[in-house]
């Protein structure tokens, strides 16, 4: 087990640090899953159903930009979001092919993100251009996986805005809260070393 | 003939620190039970993890020196050709898993050693009735207890056929009984199979017959020296005459109860206590004691809800299971055993900061504060983070921090751990003024006896699943 | 079937479905797998979850595309509520004809998925009970200090990437002295493979799919 940081390869203990912390967050999120479908329940009749997925969207994208801070490698935020979808599959006991789908798009949206900063930045910028990926990329798949795409533009644009308010906030803002929590301590730093 | 040969190593765990093994020459005879004790937190555990290859490769850096196994270089080996000359059973039982299963698990580990798959399934099965593992070999590891989890963990060295077996504190958690079976078998290993062993503990009790050799970890030279004969046996005249039993006092009949218990049972697989009938008493110091594993943390988790139970549990007359989670918690609390669960802020002074902004009753004021924090000679680390203090450092800032909330039942798990004996007789004192000068109730499971009667109320002890007052302790 | 090639199957399949709009691949693909839920004695229970879990969003998505999409397609609301249950279906097919265990087992044999991931993330698994009661413990340890704690609070998950920073260190040593070494070579007690009639099964699959898909059925 050499720690040598220039590689991109994953360590055995990046690898369960990450699905733990996936585990942890499905267990913690998972009274969100009864606010979805009250949400979409509600909005329903309003024909207005899509906006509680994207309302709560930035939640389950939120694994991404955690291990790219995390992690600190090239692929980081892609891996740890598909490592969380299959976490998510096994936990939730629905190994189905739309979550690992949904996890690799995810994650690469919110790889982006610090591509474009060439994995140099990881603070509250690189984070907001993350979440701004994260929804760009997400956003594209759902126009033709869940139909946006046959929507009216003003809807369109609607569910746009409402997705990156909300990966900003919990993508950005509270992975940032986090971060700074973890960048105090100094939990981290022997494995960034 | 040496097996294990440490030569002048120097380990920090960040370039910036003070070393926490410094120019330590030191080496461990094939065929020999070795015995490694020393105040913790200082650093037994580190060598162990040295000599097994783990560290630096996981953390902190060699400075100086190497480490050979079998005269080899150990971390120059692979984790696959190490674990055949050195392995390690841990601290937290349930860490240490890859698998769900015993079987699994030795599957896996002869896997990893590309053990020609026809051979693997004699090893494993050879492996775990040597451990007593084979009546639960197919059960997953979250139904195991944490003595049949190091029993499996001396079944995956034994089927690794480690020439050197390292044991860090592996008997922190677990029930007397296993413990004694492990330290049988681990003999029996030595003169038997002709296997070094080499085990951290603080508990002496058991081992005087059984080492060959005993080494103490000093704190101040931050090295370990092997003690001669004559200061062997001190060693353990010393440990095993260390308690005397004193008086106290048994309950009065017209005390007021705070906690009523009625054909009450609580367990996670099987019932660790049965309990007909029992009360715990309002504003008296209250100690549980009893052997490892045998129930007293998982009865305050129920009695704090982090846990079911059946039967019957009150608190001043009502049911604790109905009792809204939010304002119960403002009236009992716990001080956990594990320091780092209580902590929710970064810093030490942010911590007490925190307790304060959120405290019950105003009986904790700056002063007072200040004062303790001097006694308890944290003064000076205000500003370090919680999680590097010593674990001495964290349990009694845990202590102070939940004593500034002013609850009016407070349970703490084990908070004399690591503390040194100025320490020890703090804390009591601060318990023994909440009780007698706030008039709070304090109930406290402890291992650590030495002068706990002169501060203590009532004894309970928990054996054979039942509790019982105790007129000593 | 191998569950590599199952899971790829079920992957193509999803991915395909997603960028068509055909009723009936859907219609058929849910047939398909009550078909082999039911060979597989999936409790009833299942079927039941697998009918429930997915209503929400598929009525909720029939009426937005009725209502607000440029058409108001009545067609293409079908297509997407029945796309909603055939991605649901494809999962609960998957896991009536394999386990985590196996298909982690044949990622690593037959997928050569690297065993850093593999057991890395088979190590997590074991920590599940003990993640449910450090989430307890954290929010019970915040009532005791007067404070709520919320899915939203930073000090929340803060807490748990600490518990989960001190587990991963323990396991990956303990995973390392039983001798696991990263991406190295292993010997396998059940060597798996995939047969020839996989690979016909999975061919067959596919070429009916086209079928369906591109033959103008709506």
């Amino acid at each position: 087990m050499e720690q040598d940081t220039h590689s991109n390869r994953w360590h055995l203990r990046d690898v369960i640090l990450m699905s733990i912390v996936a585990i942890f967050m499905g267990i913690i999120f998972f009274v969100t899953g009864f606010l979805y479908n009250g949400l979409t329940l509600l909005l329903t009749p309003f024909g207005m159903a899509p906006f509680a997925n994207d309302i709560l969207l930035g939640l389950w994208t939120m694994a991404g930009p955690l291990a790219a801070y995390m992690i600190r490698k090239v692929g980081a935020a892609t891996i740890g979001e598909i490592l969380a979808a299959a976490v998510e599959a096994v936990i939730g006991g629905q190994w189905g092919p739309s979550t690992l789908i949904s996890g690799f798009i995810q994650g690469f949206g919110s790889e982006l993100g610090f591509t474009a900063t060439l994995y140099r930045r990881y603070d509250l910028f690189s984070l907001t251009l993350s979440a701004l990926t994260t929804t760009i990329v997400t956003f594209i798949w759902d126009l033709v996986r869940s139909g946006y795409g046959a929507y009216h533009l003003w809807l369109i644009i609607a569910l746009f805005i409402t997705r990156l308010l909300s990966t900003w906030i919990f993508g950005a803002l509270l992975v940032s809260g986090i971060t700074k929590l973890l960048d105090r301590s100094h939990l981290l730093d022997h494995r960034n070393a | 003939m040496s097996i294990v040969n440490l030569n002048h190593v120097t380990f920090k765990y960040a370039k910036d620190l003070p070393p926490v093994i410094n120019d330590q020459t030191l080496s461990f005879t094939q065929g020999t039970f070795n015995l490694l004790t020393g105040p913790s937190g200082t650093g037994k555990s580190t060598l162990l993890k040295l000599i097994a290859g783990l560290y630096p490769a996981f953390t902190g850096f060699l400075e100086n020196g190497s480490i050979h196994v079998a005269n080899q270089l150990v971390a120059k080996l692979t984790p696959a050709k190490r674990a055949p000359l050195v392995a390690m059973m841990f601290q937290n039982p349930s860490e240490q898993f890859a698998m769900s299963t015993p079987r699994e698990e030795l599957v896996f580990a002869l896997e990893n050693l590309q053990v020609v798959p026809t051979e693997i399934p004699k090893r494993v099965d050879s492996a775990l009735a040597f451990a007593d593992v084979t009546d639960f070999a197919d059960r997953t590891f979250t139904t195991l207890s944490g003595g049949e989890q190091q029993k499996v963990s001396l079944a995956v060295i034994m089927a690794l056929d480690s020439q050197v077996i390292l044991l860090d504190e592996p008997f922190a958690n677990i029930d007397p009984e296993a413990r004694l079976f492990l330290l049988n078998r681990l003999t029996e290993l030595v003169h038997d199979h002709g296997k070094t062993i080499i085990v951290a503990d603080h508990d002496l009790a058991d081992y005087q017959k059984r080492i060959d050799h005993l080494f103490i970890l000093n704190e101040a030279s931050h090295q370990v020296e092997s003690a001669t004969a004559i200061v062997a046996k001190a060693r353990f005249d010393e440990f095993a005459t260390q308690h005397q039993q004193q008086a106290i006092a048994l309950p009065v009949a017209d005390a007021t109860p705070v906690f009523e218990l009625d054909h009450f049972s609580v367990g996670h697989t099987t019932p660790l206590i049965q309990q007909d009938a029992l009360q715990l008493f309002q504003q008296r110091l209250t100690v549980i004691t009893g052997a490892n594993g045998s129930g007293k943390s998982t009865l305050f988790d129920a009695l704090v809800r982090l846990q079911p139970y059946f039967g019957s549990a009150k608190w001043t007359s009502h049911e604790i299971k109905r009792l809204r989670r939010r304002t119960y918690a403002q009236r009992v609390s716990l001080v956990f055993q594990q320091a780092s669960s209580q902590f929710l802020n970064i810093t030490m002074a942010e911590e007490i900061a925190f307790s304060q902004q959120h405290q019950l009753t105003p009986d904790w004021d700056k002063a007072r504060i200040a004062d303790a924090v001097q006694q308890l000679n944290l003064a000076g680390h205000e500003n370090q983070v919680v999680y590097s203090l010593s674990e001495g450092q964290k349990k009694k800032l845990q202590v102070l921090i939940m004593l500034i909330m002013g609850t009016e039942t407070l349970l703490l798990d084990e908070p004399l751990t690591g503390l040194d004996l100025k320490s020890v007789h703090t804390v009591l004192q601060l318990l023994h003024d909440a009780v007698h000068l706030q008039k709070q109730t304090v109930i406290m499971i402890t291992h650590q006896l030495n002068d706990v009667a002169a501060y203590a109320d009532l004894h309970l002890h928990l054996s054979t699943k039942q509790l019982a007052y105790e007129a000593t302790l | 079937m191998n569950p590599t090639l199952l899971l790829l199957l079920t992957l193509l399949v999803g991915l395909e479905i997603s960028f068509t709009s055909v009723i009936w691949a859907n219609v058929v693909i849910i047939a398909i797998a009550i078909v082999v839920m039911l060979r597989y004695r999936v409790h009833w229970l299942t079927f039941v979850r697998l009918l429930l879990i997915p209503l929400i969003p598929a009525v909720g998505i029939w009426f937005s595309i009725r209502y607000f999409s440029t058409a108001h397609s009545v067609h293409f609301a079908w297509v997407m509520s029945t796309r909603i249950y055939a991605y649901a279906f494809l999962g609960g097919l998957f896991n009536a004809a394999t386990t985590t265990n196996a298909t982690l087992a044949s990622l690593e044999q037959n997928g050569h998925i690297p065993t850093t991931f593999v057991y890395g993330m088979l190590g997590a698994f074991n920590f599940v009970p003990k993640i449910h009661s450090e989430v307890a413990i954290i929010r019970a340890s915040a009532r005791m200090r007067g404070v709520n704690l919320h899915f939203w609070s930073p000090q929340l998950l803060f807490k748990a990437i600490v518990a989960a920073l001190n587990w991963s260190e323990n396991l990956a040593e303990a995973m390392t002295s039983h001798g696991f070494t990263e991406n190295a070579q292993r010997t396998h007690l059940k060597v798996l493979r995939i047969s020839i009639r996989d690979y016909v099964v999975a061919g067959i699959t596919l070429v009916v799919l086209q079928f369906i898909l591109f033959s103008h059925l709506p």
